[in-house]
């Protein structure tokens, strides 16, 4: 046999081995491309187990917030029923959830379909049961490939059965309905000498027990009942007021602030009208509408006083400077405690002036300030008006222009005068100017609760008669962050009515047996 | 001179049959060394995109993507993902590609809860008119103190839109 017939005879045996070689090792091969793309369906299947699980609370999450958002704004009114509730809530979870899923299945290969979503009641976890929403629902999965050597076809049923936690839901009912103070007395305030101009004028009324009856109030010992307002066709609105003591069942005294327009059928001739007290409330008031700032042209109760002069707001003409302080024991070392007015730039003071001269124990005066120290004093400015110390008072100055003499008073915190007098120095030729309020304690101890400016008025005013169920109402501000369960804002209650579904029905409709209530709606 | 003949035919049927059986065994062998290669590297990506998803890389990453933080959003896709030829895709759009021309390429996808419209959205105004803030914020405090001027500022976490974001790997060998 020839070499070369032997040759193709090997070339040919090496062909037919190689050609077996060949099927194994292209079957070898498919088989791992087909182990990829098994895998591959096995990651798209895990994609969908994972979405669907994770989603599923943000889809429920999703369906309450934008439930709870479109009554908010209208876009929804409250439901008849909470089934009607459940079955919104459970539509938006499914379309979520579908919407969620579509997004990761390839639908040549892997395709589902989702049945039966139902949303329950949870009563079980406690005082937390009102935020948990028990979710059922049924995921089928199909999936079918051809494969290079094969085909891969199968389904997977995943039912889903899960309690899902909802955290910082916004409470629509709270938005549409927000919980409200009225009131159920009103009583006639007439005022007295209310100057016929357009201008703001400050005054006081007082409350006592002959004119007026505290056991009518909710709660006699909580000032944040009173209400001063006035009256506007049927409206009565509120007007500024500060209450600078209050005394359940003694005497309390109330700043206002009106102009003659706010007083109800103000008389010119006579300069009077009227407005209005209210109390009686509802429920415990918490929420004070006094509001000094706004009542005086300058308030101050925040003062820090050290041993050095401390210089606040200036004191206007027809302006009457009030500084609830008490001088103490007159304690001084280093001079002689003040408080008043200093008119800068000739160094001139009009104070109320604490201390000892010639055995008087407290000085008021209007005092040419000289030098560097207090004790330079021309006690002839000085007279002395008695001994207003170790007590808080009133010190009140009063000045109307440079031309009228200066009001000193001493009121005590009834608004009692205890002392009244004018000064008798010219202050004409004096050219004051820049006049601003100085306190000064000198090392003694001076204590200033409150620094307060206002107009120079004679208004008076006097109680009368009582009313009941007065048109004023007010709104309870329900806080910047309106969130169902809100630590300290609800309270846990046994009402289905106040679970969130309770609420989507304007509360009128129960699901399951608990809830949460705001807790100003008692 | 027959034998001579029939020697160098012979020779010449042996080499050409062997080069050829060569050749054809080195590309069959390569084929099948390149699939199980690609294999191995969906494995490796399967596991490393678990385990970003798992301790939250994946999340943070998508989180940055979308509120425009790309450049640390590509740091942590580098410190995390331990191939040199890579694609690296958050809903179809490329934060990172390093894959040159590759002949063969796998794609491994992970998919998140995530998706560019979620995040906090501010319920704002006040009794008588209330909105929803167009802007998604991802933080609440940074959401709060946007609105803190209004009488209500309640953010809530709202997808507008509810889908997922899916992230691609492609490697290559």
């Amino acid at each position: 046999m020839y070499f070369s017939q032997n040759a193709i005879i090997l070339v040919m045996l090496m062909f037919v081995i190689s050609a077996v070689f060949y099927s194994t090792i292209e079957y070898k091969t498919k088989s791992v491309e087909d182990s990829i793309e098994i895998k591959k369906i096995s990651l798209t299947i895990n994609n969908l187990k994972t979405t669907l699980n994770k989603n599923l609370d943000k889809a429920v999450e999703n369906a309450f917030v934008k439930t709870s958002w479109k009554i908010m704004n209208g876009e929804l009114d409250f439901f008849n029923t909470s089934k009607d509730a459940e079955n919104y809530v459970e539509s938006l979870i499914k379309k979520d959830i579908n919407k969620s899923l579509s997004s990761v299945s390839d639908n040549n290969i892997v395709s589902f379909t989702i049945k039966d979503v139902s949303i329950s009641p949870v009563n079980d976890k406690g005082n937390e049961s009102p935020l948990y929403v028990k979710v059922k629902c049924s995921v089928t999965i199909w999936y079918s490939k051809k494969l290079k050597n094969g085909y891969i076809h199968a389904y997977e049923h995943i039912p889903i059965e899960k309690h899902v936690k909802l955290s910082r839901v916004p409470d629509c009912y709270l938005y549409r309905n927000p919980p409200t103070y009225n009131w159920s007395y009103e009583k006639i305030i007439y005022v007295k000498n209310f100057p016929n101009d357009e201008k703001n004028h400050t005054f006081y009324i007082i409350l006592n027990t002959s004119n007026f009856n505290y056991n009518r109030m909710n709660n006699a010992s909580n000032k944040n009942e009173i209400r001063i307002v006035k009256q506007e066709g049927n409206k009565q609105i509120l007007l500024p007021y500060w209450i600078s003591k209050w005394e359940p069942y003694g005497t309390s005294v109330i700043w206002i602030k009106a102009s003659k327009n706010d007083l109800w059928n103000y008389n010119s001739n006579n300069e009077t009208g009227i407005i209005k007290i209210l109390y009686g409330s509802n429920k415990n008031v918490l929420i004070s509408k006094e509001n000094p700032k706004e009542v005086f042209r300058y308030f101050n109760n925040s003062i820090e006083l050290n041993d050095r002069e401390v210089t606040l707001d200036s004191v206007n003409q027809n302006e009457e400077l009030l500084v609830y302080a008490n001088f103490g024991e007159y304690g001084f070392s280093n001079g002689y405690p003040y408080l008043g007015i200093k008119c800068n730039g000739i160094n001139y003071y009009i104070i109320w002036l604490s201390g000892e001269e010639y055995g008087q124990k407290s000085l008021k005066g209007i005092w040419h300030y000289t030098g560097y120290s207090l004790q330079n004093i021309n006690t002839n400015d000085f007279t002395y008006v008695g001994n207003y110390t170790k007590n808080f008072y009133i010190y009140a100055i009063s000045y109307i222009n440079s031309s009228t003499s200066v009001g000193f008073t001493i009121f005590n915190e009834n608004m009692t005068k205890k002392y009244n007098d004018s000064s008798t120095t010219n202050l004409n030729n004096l050219n004051l100017y820049d006049k601003k309020i100085v306190l000064n304690p000198q090392s003694g101890d001076l204590q200033v609760n409150w620094v307060a400016v206002k107009d120079v008025n004679n208004i008076t005013t006097t109680l009368g008669d009582e009313y009941s169920n007065p048109k004023y109402t007010e709104t309870i501000p329900i806080g910047k962050t309106i969130y169902y369960g809100e630590p300290g804002k609800y309270k846990f209650v046994e009402n289905g009515n106040y679970s969130l579904i309770g609420l989507f029905t304007g509360a009128k409709d129960s699901w399951g047996s608990v809830g949460y209530k705001y807790v100003y709606l008692d | 001179m027959i034998n001579s003949i029939d020697l160098t035919i012979g020779t010449a049927i042996l080499l050409i049959g062997m080069a050829y059986w060569t050749v054809s065994i080195v590309e069959h062998n390569n084929n099948y060394v390149d699939a199980v290669k690609t294999d191995y590297l969906f494995d490796k990506g399967i596991s490393v995109m678990e385990s970003m998803v798992k301790d939250g890389t994946l999340q943070d990453i998508v989180l940055l993507y979308y509120f425009n933080n790309t450049e640390y959003a590509k740091e942590l896709v580098k410190q995390r993902i331990p191939f040199k030829k890579y694609k690296f895709e958050i809903d179809g759009n490329v934060l990172i590609d390093n894959l040159n021309n590759p002949n063969r390429t796998i794609c491994v996808i992970a998919v998140l809860t995530l998706n560019r419209t979620e995040g906090w959205y501010v319920i704002y105004g006040n009794s008588s008119e209330i909105k929803i803030s167009n802007k998604r914020f991802i933080d609440w405090l940074e959401a709060y103190n946007r609105y803190s001027s209004y009488e209500i500022d309640t953010p809530v976490y709202l997808s507008r839109n509810i889908t997922s974001s899916e992230v691609k790997l492609y490697l290559s060998n």
